[in-house]
This record gives structure tokens, sequence and C-alpha cells, in this order.
């Protein structure tokens, strides 16, 4: 596998080399199944701690210093879940996966902790399978791209449509 | 300025704070990915930012609304 940038700090690679000649086919993200965890989690928990807040105000009369406690604690918890749940998405709004006439880009972003490139020449592509495991995943139409270059593999998942990428890939390897 | 106010500030600043970090990478990143699509002759630049815009307004807009109507409803109402 040709990885060209797998660096857990800010990478300052200026990116790959465009060769000439080179085109896009196909670019997508992650299915938005992917999000779902994210969500689910915004959803649940935010609303719980938005609650607290009248709580933490009903009690100002009673007791200021358990009203403050419970109204600064939930402030942070729900600024918390806040800026993680958009830093999830703003990531995954930077992650791309891309089909050229030359080569496979897998490039997937944490915020401030993660850049990672993966490129695959499709020349070297022994083999590619496309898996959508699982009564959900057929649903959703999404699943994983997996790549045998000889020696070893590379996956990308939540792929959405993976056969019609594995059909464009065999496609431009011959 | 009382004591629950300077740390409701101070809270909001850090938080703020993290707002423009979270950005500025997101920038920053955009900015790289975008000239990977140029160079590959990529149509979809408008969409990309469309998308962006939406998810860089709402998340402002939701910090925005978590700094000002907690902090009203606790050191303004009564």
């Amino acid at each position: 596998m040709d990885s060209l940038a797998s660096l857990p700090w800010k990478s300052k690679s200026p990116g790959p080399v465009i060769e000439k000649g080179e085109k896009l086919l196909l670019e997508t993200r992650h299915h938005w199944m992917k999000h779902i965890v994210p969500i689910g989690v915004f959803v649940i928990l935010a609303p719980l701690c938005v609650a607290l807040f009248p709580i933490a105000l009903s009690l100002r009369t009673e007791s200021v210093q358990l009203s403050a406690i419970i109204f600064f604690g939930t402030l942070i918890s729900l600024l918390l879940i806040h800026h993680w749940f958009f830093h999830a998405m703003l990531s995954e709004n930077v992650t791309d996966i891309i089909l050229t006439n030359r080569r496979v880009f897998y490039m997937s972003h944490q915020l401030w902790f993660a850049d990672t490139m993966d490129e695959v020449v499709l020349q070297s592509i022994k083999i590619v399978e496309a898996g959508r495991r699982g009564i959900v995943r057929r649903l959703f139409n999404y699943g994983e791209l997996w790549f045998d270059i000889g020696g070893g593999g590379q996956k990308i998942p939540y792929v959405p449509s993976p056969q019609t990428w594995a059909t464009y890939i065999e496609r431009m390897r011959t | 300025m009382s004591t629950p106010l300077l740390i409701f500030l101070g809270i909001q600043l850090v938080s703020f704070a993290i707002v423009g970090a979270i950005l500025f990478e997101h920038w920053r990143v955009c900015k790289h990915r975008e000239e990977i699509f140029q160079h590959l002759g990529d149509r979809n630049r408008e969409r990309r930012r469309r998308r962006r815009l939406a998810l860089i307004t709402f998340y402002l807009l939701t910090t925005l609304c978590i700094a000002l109507v907690p902090g009203y409803f606790f050191f303004l109402s009564n």
C-alpha cells in the first residue's frame, strides 16, 4: 500500500502529486450511516442537558449554591457534547474517497487529531472486493471496498454503492 | 461582576476558542482538499461549498444559543 501521510498531528505535507492526464472519475464521502452514532448520542444527551436548566433555575430561591452547581455542570456537559458532535460532523465533511483514472484515494480526517491519506495505484490492485454484509447495509446500499495489492490489503469502510465503485475500478484496471 | 458570572463568561470564552480552533483546522483542511480537487478537474465545488457553509452556520448559531439563552435566564430573568 502506498501511504503518503499517516500522521497523528497536523500534516504539513503538500498532498498527493497529481500526474499529468489524471482525471477524477468518482468522488464521495462516507455513507450517512456512519453519522448515526454521533447523531444518536447528540439527540439523546443534548435534550437531557437542556432539561436540567429549568431545574437549576427553579432551585435558585431555595439553594443558590446547588442551583449554580447544577447550572454550570449542565452547561459544561452540554458544551462538551455540542463541540464533540460538531467536531465529528466537520471531520466527516472533509473525508473523501476519490477514484481517478490512475489511483484510488482515501482521505480521512479527525480535525486536530488525525490526518491520513492513503492511495492505491489501480495497476497494483490484484483483486477488488465490494461487500454489503448484513440486512442494514443491503437496505441502505453501503458497504466496504477491499483491495488486494499483493502482500497486503486496503479496506475503505462505509462506501455508498460499493458495487458501482468496484465496477469502475475493474474497468479502469483493464 | 459576581463570581458565577465570571465563571460563566470564562466557560463561554473557552467554548468560542474551541469553535475557533475547530473552524480554523476545518478551513485549512478544506483549502488543501480543494487544491487537490482543482487539479483533478472536479466540478462539484459549489455543492461542497454550500454543504460546508450550512454546517458551519448551524454550528455557530447553536454555539451562540448555548452562550446566550442559559445565561439570560440564569442571570437576567427573575
